[in-house]
């Protein structure tokens, strides 16, 4: 047997350098182990060794793997199930009972040795009598879950139970050690079950009781309680089967009857009645009728997608019809089968933070998956949406931001989408979006990114939408996965008839047929409707009431005002309030006020927050406010209050009551927070929105306006880039107008891609420095005009500015030295000083790669790359976009470019396999990012690979993909270059139909025209060769190269920059004449062989 | 601002006549009056009229890729002349603008009967190429 090992969590390992004491209990007592020194003294302040026993084994050192196996493996098990020192004869006859003692004393020496070998000298005590592991430098998962139960982490203790204790040793000893942990775990799992029944959490009650159940299956009180919990979440059938199955296992097993009260538990369930709505928790959940055949859709689909046939559900119907009720019988369905199950939904009121689903479903799962690998990079980005997600993971920090917002999207993006495919990895996943119609854009497209990601992973992704208002970017999402294979149900809810609606109706209460038939006119098929009718009955109204409103001026009417308040304050909140909000609130008695409010029918709790049982509900209650300032500004505050550190993500909630509320005083500097937030999250239309209502509140606020500015400039809107900024510069004082200028130019040369105007405003940035200005500005304003020098001026001035800011940068932050590092390469570029352009990668990259800033660091290398290109150097480009790529690995966005870059260059150096195998994990990860435009690049990519390669067909199809993606490339090089793969797939035809398209194509400069006429002659030529037209081919390629060498080549550098500016991808779009010739030449000696053969 | 447009067909594909048009190298074998061009680097070249040996045209040439047309500006003269071409059965359509600054407004005529003639011989030489290709018979082994 052999021990796999995979990471684990960085917090409980440290290296060597640790310091406070950790000597075992042994040594400290002095016992005889003190007698053999230890050869490498380490002292350390945390575990060093963690051992996993339950489930797959693991053992792991300083957090890296460690295989242990065979004998050294069964004496680790013993070892760590009790650490410290162990009488050694002892020990070696628990071991190998069965041998002499000899044999088993020379068998604990092997064992010790190897097991010393594994895990480190320092962590296994050895001496001539004991044996053993020091505690100190120990985690064993079967220790920590009896420490956290005792602590009352029941959770987490449960989550570390994952299996039997060393499922693969039949040891006495481990017989017993497993009993006595499936003792422990039982007690574990009553405990869950009971608190979640007390909390009104019948779900998760029913889930653990299922645990329970699964771990006792012959336990007749353990099936008991998991069929009364069942039942008590409404899934009677569930219930009914598990019964069933127990009843056929006593009989199959034992070949007994089950207990009387094991019966009386089956009659319950068989008799069990709907409780008149005064008894029922407000958690509990009545039958669903009218339903059947939707819920019959969803489960099959649910069925398929627990399969690994992952699919995407849409259903769809107007308010209060019952979309959360069916997601609600169907997740309770994927709850009993033990899978996981994540709800979400944004707020109902006011702005909110972009991606507030996926804050609410990643939320649920970091909290409910396994522990990560370690070397995982995707849960520390999780950080980026909230940074107690990540810290849920197990990591801390947030991950430094890159320079383009729409990076920052996409790496969330890519965490969650791995985070989902984490959760997936030991249980089916039903992940459900609700009332998708009230989304923020950010949320819909990671739901269109997920949703296309769904195939081939046990995920069901089901989207609930209201049919009105329109939400035409939900249709275009249904449209786009299913024109890429997704499989996605269409459930559509129609209005209930009659008696379903009469059925759902005294699910309520006893009514009479008369009142029945009264509730059933009023509610016009909408269940919720005729629910809160049949409610309102029960609660004594003699008339039924005709809407919502009425049912809610019912409901309320009589409440105290304690409890009223809240009422109306949640349903001015929009959403559910947490315990944290509520108490936030400062309501006198509070316990009071949440009893009465609950009592109004309309509320229920839940995970021991409350919230309306329906949004419509909560409408009603709001149209209805007699003051709602008041509960906007009262609800603003508490949610502000109880997020702590949180702020950022509720800013924008928090600013919207605030609006509501008429206190723009108090809004202006939370839509400024929530801001910031939108915009590190990439989420730029969000940002926009949040900053123009922050200018809004503050006309005067110049620092908003440059904000809002620069996010306009990200999104393409270059004259409201030019309006805001204008409005910001009239602002200021000449004297302050400096560094507005210093920003305008950053955005020109970063966002609009402006060099020379860039330059322009560096420089009248630079006249109004004053003799004063912060060293920072300073620095700034003369990087930029580096910069702007380098791309659009003269290099030589370039040059001096950069070493007069090297004299004045003081702060050797990443950022500085990146911009810098760029800065110089760009120079040397320019004067043609392509070989110098190594050395300066090597120091700046090398940099900010230490500083932990790839963002940094990857440009640098890629554009030292380029330039090693052009000098001919494709060793030493191969080598600096190695460097890029390592920078940048675990990082899809930035890693995807860099990738490109090493595939294309390897080809060039007519290494193909590896060049094919690196444009094919080009291509596999572009396809994870969200935006089509890396794919299409990468397709791009991948056709000219394989093109050099030889792999015609190959290339044909991918530069095919590529032109149909609308891919940011040179169109009609492209289709030359398809022309090219056709041509030599033997289908001159089609070639020649392609070659025609190319021409049509329209030609802009970023595609090098000059270029184009030579390339298509050549194309010409190899379609004439396809043919077995000798001559014509002869002709044609003789005119290609005649055409090259009329070309006047581009000055050193110069070409270069066109493609820097142009393309952004250089080594891709470079255009090398001397190359193209040689090939020429060598095409044409081919055909001269050819001709010759007689 | 003076100017005029001209159009023709000539039957030949349109990737013929395209690398005519994208291929200042080649003006002086249908651009009347232009006896010279060098090249001197991508989208710039120098031309030098028809009897003017001593007499260097700066000229600029610019792709509009929305549009899908070419412009060529003269940097002495302010001249543009731009081109756009179209598929037409089994031919090209070719169509050209020419605009002159006010300062040129008299060789409005003159540059009327330089880009007819051009046209032609631009067309010309396009199915030239064409009847080439289709011609051009193997040796064969």
């Amino acid at each position: 047997m052999v021990v796999r090992i995979v990471g684990g969590d960085r917090r409980h390992s440290v290296g060597a350098a640790s310091t406070a004491a950790g000597s075992s209990p042994a040594e400290r007592s002095g016992s005889s182990i003190r007698s053999r020194p230890v050869r490498r003294q380490r002292r350390y302040r945390f575990t060093v060794v963690r051992v996993h026993l339950l489930g797959a084994a693991v053992v792991e050192r300083d957090g890296r793997a460690v295989t242990v196996s065979g004998a050294a493996r069964r004496l680790l098990v013993f070892l760590a199930l009790d650490p410290g020192p162990h009488d050694r004869a002892a020990l070696a006859n628990q071991l190998w009972p069965e041998l002499p003692a000899a044999t088993a004393r020379a068998n604990l020496r092997n064992a010790l040795w190897e097991l010393r070998k594994a895990v480190g000298e320092d962590v296994v005590l050895a001496s001539r009598v004991v044996a053993g592991l020091r505690a100190a430098l120990l985690w064993v998962d079967v220790a920590e879950v009896g420490r956290l139960a005792e602590r009352g982490e029941l959770a987490s203790a449960a989550e570390l139970c994952r299996g039997e204790l060393a499922p693969e040793l039949g040891d006495d000893w481990v017989l017993a050690a497993r009993e006595q942990h499936r003792e422990r775990q039982v007690m574990l799992l009553d405990r869950l079950a009971e608190q979640c029944e007390a909390g009104g959490d019948t779900a998760a009650a029913a889930r653990w009781s299922r645990r329970r159940h699964a771990l006792t299956p012959l336990d007749e009180p353990g099936l008991c309680l998991l069929l009364d919990r069942l039942a008590a979440t409404g899934d009677r059938a569930g219930a009914a089967l598990a019964g069933r199955q127990f009843v056929d296992r006593l009989r199959d097993e034992l070949d007994v009857a089950p207990s009387p009260a094991t019966r009386s538990a089956l009659a319950r369930l068989h008799a069990a009645v709907p409780a008149p709505l005064a008894a029922t928790p407000d958690t509990a959940r009545r039958p669903m009728f009218g339903r059947a055949r939707e819920l019959g859709t969803l489960t099959a689909a649910w069925s398929l997608a627990r399969r690994g046939q992952g699919r995407v559900c849409v259903v769809t119907g107007e308010a209060g019809i019952g979309k959360t009720r069916l997601i609600g019988a169907l997740a309770d369905r994927a709850d009993n089968v033990g899978a996981r199950v994540a709800i979400g939904a944004g707020a109902d009121v006011g702005a909110e933070a972009p991606l507030a689903i996926w804050h609410a479903l990643v939320r649920e799962l970091v909290h409910d998956v396994p522990a990560p690998p370690r070397q995982a990079a995707w849960p520390g980005e999780l950080a980026r949406l909230a940074p107690d997600l990540a810290g849920a993971l197990g990591r801390t920090g947030t991950p430094p931001s890159l320079a383009a917002p729409e990076l920052e999207r996409l790496r969330i993006f890519d965490a969650v989408l791995r985070l989902i495919e984490w959760s997936v990895a030991d249980r089916p996943v039903l992940l459900v979006a609700e009332d998708v119609h009230r989304a923020d854009r950010a949320s819909m497209q990671l739901c269109a990114h997920i949703g296309r990601r769904t195939v081939g992973l046990p995920l069901l992704f089901v989207l609930t939408r209201r049919d009105r208002p329109a939400r035409p970017d939900a249709d275009v999402l249904c449209a786009d996965l299913i024109g890429r294979g997704v499989e996605v149900e269409q459930v559509v809810l129609e209005p209930l008839n009659p008696p379903e609606m009469a059925a759902a109706a005294r699910t309520v209460t006893a009514l009479t047929d008369q009142d029945v038939d009264r509730v059933v006119a009023t509610a016009d098929g909408n269940p919720l409707l005729a629910v809160e009718s049949a409610r309102a009955l029960a609660a004594g109204s003699t008339a039924v009431p005709t809407n919502l409103r009425a049912v809610v001026r019912a409901a309320t009417g009589s409440v105290p005002p304690p409890g009223r308040a809240l009422v109306e304050t949640l349903a001015a909140a929009g959403r559910d309030l947490s315990g944290a909000e509520i108490e936030s609130l400062a309501l006198p008695g509070r316990r009071e006020a949440e009893s009465h409010a609950l009592e109004t029918g309309l509320l229920r709790r839940q995970r021991g927050g409350l919230g309306f049982r329906h949004a419509l509900l909560a409408e009603a209650v709001r149209v209805e406010l007699r003051d709602p300032e008041h509960h906007h500004r009262q609800a603003a505050l508490a949610i502000e209050r109880a997020a702590g550190a949180r702020r950022d993500q509720v800013a924008a909630e928090v600013a919207g009551h605030l609006h509501s509320a008429g206190r723009d005083d108090l809004a202006g500097s939370r839509w400024e927070r929530a801001a910031h937030h939108a915009r590190s999250l990439g989420a730029l239309p969000e940002a926009a929105t949040f900053w123009g209502e922050a200018v809004r509140c503050d006309p005067t606020a110049v620092e908003a306006r440059l904000e809002l500015a620069e996010v306009l400039g990200w999104l393409g809107r270059p004259e409201d880039f030019e309006r805001e900024w204008r409005a910001a510069l009239d602002l200021l004082p000449l004297s302050a107008q400096s560094r507005a200028w210093s920003r305008r130019g950053k955005v020109l040369r970063t966002v609009v891609c402006h060099p020379s105007e860039s330059l322009r405003a560096y420089r009248r940035a630079a006249e109004l420095l004053g003799p004063n200005a912060p060293a920072s500005l300073r620095c700034d304003v003369l990087i930029g005009m580096a910069i702007g020098e380098a791309s659009a001026g003269s290099p030589e001035r370039a040059e001096a500015l950069l070493d007069e800011v090297e004299t004045l940068v003081t702060d050797r932050d990443p950022g500085t030295l990146g911009e810098i590092g760029t800065a110089r390469l760009l120079t040397q570029i320019r004067l043609g000083r392509l070989g110098r352009c190594e050395h300066i990668a090597d120091s700046a990259g090398a940099a900010a790669t230490r500083a932990g800033r790839p963002d940094i660091a990857y440009p640098i290398w890629v554009h030292a790359a380029c330039a090693l290109t052009c000098a001919g150097d494709l060793p030493a480009a191969l080598r600096a976009a190695d460097q890029a790529l390592a920078a940048t690995r675990g990082i899809t966005v930035i890693e995807v470019p860099c990738l490109a870059v090493r595939a294309l260059l390897l080809s060039r150096l007519g290494r193909h396999d590896e060049a094919l195998a690196a444009s094919a994990e080009q291509l596999t990860l572009a396809a994870r990012i969200e935006t089509p435009e890396p794919a299409g690049l990468a397709h791009h990519d991948a056709g000219l690979v394989a093109l050099a390669a030889g792999h015609h067909r190959d290339a044909a199809t991918h530069l095919e993909v590529a032109l149909d993606a609308d891919a940011r490339i040179s169109r009609p090089a492209t289709r030359l270059a398809r022309a090219e793969a056709l041509a030599g797939s033997g289908d001159p035809h089609e070639a020649t139909a392609e070659l025609r398209r190319a021409a049509l194509e329209p030609v802009g400069p970023a595609d090098q025209p000059w270029a184009l006429v030579p390339r298509m002659a050549r194309v010409q030529g190899l379609i004439a060769l396809a043919r077995g037209d000798l001559a014509e081919a002869r002709r044609r390629l003789t005119e290609a190269a005649d055409s090259w060498q009329r070309c006047a080549a581009p000055a050193p550098g110069g070409e270069l920059m066109v493609n820097f500016v142009d393309l952004g991808r250089p080594v891709v779009g470079l255009v090398e004449p001397g190359r193209e010739l040689a090939r020429l030449r060598a095409e044409l000696a081919e055909i001269n062989t050819l001709t010759e053969v007689p | 601002m003076p100017g005029f447009s001209l159009t023709a067909r000539a039957d030949a594909p349109v990737e013929e006549v395209w690398k005519l048009l994208f291929d200042p190298t080649r003006f002086p074998e249908w651009w009347a009056g232009v006896e010279t061009v060098h090249a001197t680097g991508p989208g710039e070249y120098t031309q030098w009229p028809t009897g003017y040996p001593d007499f260097p045209m700066p000229q600029t040439m610019h792709t509009d890729q929305t549009g899908g047309r070419v412009t060529i500006s003269c940097q002495i003269s302010d001249i543009d002349t731009t081109w756009q071409l179209a598929e037409s059965a089994a031919g090209t359509a070719i169509e050209v603008r020419v605009d002159l600054p006010d300062a040129e407004a008299h060789r409005l005529d003159t540059q009327h009967d330089a880009i007819t003639a051009s046209l032609a011989r631009l067309a010309n030489l396009a199915e030239t190429a064409t009847r080439a290709a289709a011609t051009n018979d193997d040796p064969g082994p």
